[in-house]
């Protein structure tokens, strides 16, 4: 019982702490949530262009997949990133709209990271899969 | 007349067939195959992972009982919280049960690192080897975390990933997924619950 009481005292600083700008929560929240199940996308494209990686021997080719890789990587850090960081605890509520705004902005552009790198990668493996692909004329 | 004496005899009987643990066999969730003329159940591959207490986890360490899984990170500010009060929902109800542990496995092991699981641990009031908090690979994690919801999913093909971190997962002795509930719908950890005895009831198998 002391245990859901200390939960409920830890989801209390959370709830009371976002009571003056629930909707700004929600929503940044909600941007985070609508985006989040594509972190398994970057996880699955990574390893396929893994596997490409490892059997590709032209420079050129594994230069661009080693970028690729890179920016998937960097996608996934800045969600991981931003949802450690993020915390209204000990705010009044102006401090807490302005950070809220802030966050806004900031989770728009974690989000608009991940979805870039994930259509990027999906670009360039549909382009390897393509130049695999035997030439039936 | 009669009939009121009858039925207060079988209603007993029927609500005592009903709630009797050791009659209930669990299903075999995920793919199965024959082999040999027997079936080949989906089970989990093998696993090696710290925990809280600095301890290596394997499948190994856990096959003395059934256990019950689920996915998290701590910085998590949705999803895992929610789930989190439900783990602690089953702690608390199999604490005194033998046979049965509780696994929670970190998708970002960059921070949860032993330090931050075993302070998280504390700060939840929850002990090892009841309740292990585990970090390894992260790759790897999201790779296994596949074996245990895959299981639970009826279309395996279906999108998402992280938002199946709200499942939590029952693993028999032999490391086959028998059951789970949604972390983040508290009304069905109940029938969950009743798994778990069901599953203990036959042995954990």
């Amino acid at each position: 019982m002391r245990r859901l009481f200390s939960l409920v005292l830890i989801a209390m600083f959370f709830v009371t702490g976002c009571k003056q700008d629930t909707a700004l929560y929600d929503e940044v929240m909600f941007i985070h949530d609508d985006v989040m199940p594509k972190m398994r996308d970057i996880h699955s494209n990574k390893k396929q262009l893994q596997a490409q990686l490892d059997s590709i021997q032209n420079d050129s080719i594994r230069t661009i997949i080693l970028n690729q890789l890179s920016q998937l990587k960097k996608a996934d850090d800045a969600m991981m990133d931003w949802m450690a960081a993020f915390s209204i605890e000990n705010m009044d509520a102006d401090q807490q709209k302005t950070y809220l705004l802030s966050q806004k902005d900031s989770i728009i552009m974690v989000r608009d990271l991940m979805l870039g790198s994930i259509a990027d990668s999906e670009k360039l493996l549909a382009e390897l899969k393509q130049s695999k692909t035997p030439n039936t004329k | 007349m009669n009939k009121f004496w009858l039925f207060l005899l079988f209603f007993p009987l029927l609500f005592s067939c009903k709630n009797d643990p050791s009659k209930t066999e669990l299903p075999y969730l995920g793919n199965q195959e024959m082999v040999d003329g027997r079936p080949k159940y989906h089970s989990i591959r093998d696993f090696e992972y710290m925990n809280q207490d600095s301890q290596i986890v394997t499948n190994k360490t856990l096959a003395d009982g059934v256990y019950i899984a689920d996915f998290f990170f701590t910085s998590c500010p949705s999803i895992c919280p929610k789930v989190m009060k439900q783990m602690l929902r089953l702690y608390e109800t199999f604490e005194s049960t033998p046979g049965v542990s509780l696994v929670s496995f970190t998708l970002d092991p960059v921070r949860d690192d032993v330090n931050k699981l075993a302070l998280y641990a504390q700060n939840l009031e929850v002990k090892a080897p009841k309740w292990h908090f585990l970090t390894g690979d992260k790759d790897f994690t999201l790779d296994l975390a596949d074996d245990f919801f895959v299981a639970a999913l009826e279309d395996p093909d279906a999108p998402g990933g992280f938002d199946h971190s709200g499942k939590i997962i029952l693993v028999d002795k032999n490391g086959h997924v028998r059951s789970f509930c949604e972390g983040t719908e508290p009304e069905t950890i109940p029938k969950f619950i009743e798994d778990v005895k069901a599953l203990l009831a036959k042995n954990g198998q």
